[in-house]
């Protein structure tokens, strides 16, 4: 299935990209993140937490067609 | 900016010390409020690795962002007996010295205004999708991180 995923930060410098739509096995954001983990390696090494459709998640969940998933680094606002 | 149906904080670089008044100002009229509290973020000339810092770019999730600024504020009404509440959040370059939040609380009394101002702060650090990079004056960046 097809999901957006959008990097922020130092996640989005690593990876090279701020968005894309990519083709997926499997329906939850465990599935997706090892799709991208072994797409880039790099984020392995990395602190992030994901959003979904604009929601953190604090666990595996299933995702849908379409979905919206962002892996956000550690904040810094204020 | 994108199309949102939430309010937007985020202002284009540095907020200025005349919005700021400007704000005050236009509280005036507002006469049941006996009380205001107010949070200013600067940037800080932090000096890393022998590196000083020249400025932090401010980039944020911004429709997630504004969803999660407007849960906060609403949790915040609910919470303290607030008259009114503004957060403006900086997106981009802002240079030290400079301001890149704003928070503004007003009640009938001193301890709700003080109360919502702290809680807003810690908030807005702990829960807004908001990145900032720190920018070394030799151009070189890391990522900073809220403690």
């Amino acid at each position: 299935m097809k999901v957006k995923v959008l990097y922020f930060a130092q996640v989005a410098e690593k990876v090279g990209c701020s968005k894309e739509e990519i083709m997926m096995e499997g329906n939850t954001t465990e599935d997706l993140l090892n799709y991208l983990k072994n797409k880039y390696a790099v984020l392995n090494d990395m602190t992030f937490k994901l959003a979904v459709d604009q929601t953190l998640i604090h666990e595996n969940i299933s995702i849908k067609d379409g979905t919206e998933v962002a892996l956000l680094p550690p904040f810094a606002g204020g | 900016m994108s199309e949102t149906k939430y309010k937007n904080v985020f202002v284009q670089g540095a907020i200025s010390p005349q919005k700021i008044a400007d704000s005050i100002t236009h509280h005036q009229v507002k006469t049941q409020i006996g009380a205001h509290d107010i949070f200013l973020g600067q940037v800080r000339a932090d000096v890393i690795n022998g590196k000083t810092v020249q400025g932090i770019d401010y980039s944020a999730y911004e429709e997630m962002a504004l969803k999660t600024f407007h849960e906060i504020r609403e949790k915040a009404f609910d919470k303290f007996d607030l008259t009114c509440m503004h957060i403006y959040h900086s997106i981009g370059m802002v240079k030290t010295g400079e301001i890149c939040l704003f928070v503004f609380t007003s009640s009938a009394h001193r301890k709700e205004a003080m109360d919502a101002c702290r809680w807003l702060v810690e908030e807005i650090k702990a829960k807004a999708p908001v990145f900032g990079k720190e920018v070394f004056e030799d151009e070189s960046h890391q990522w900073k991180v809220n403690s």
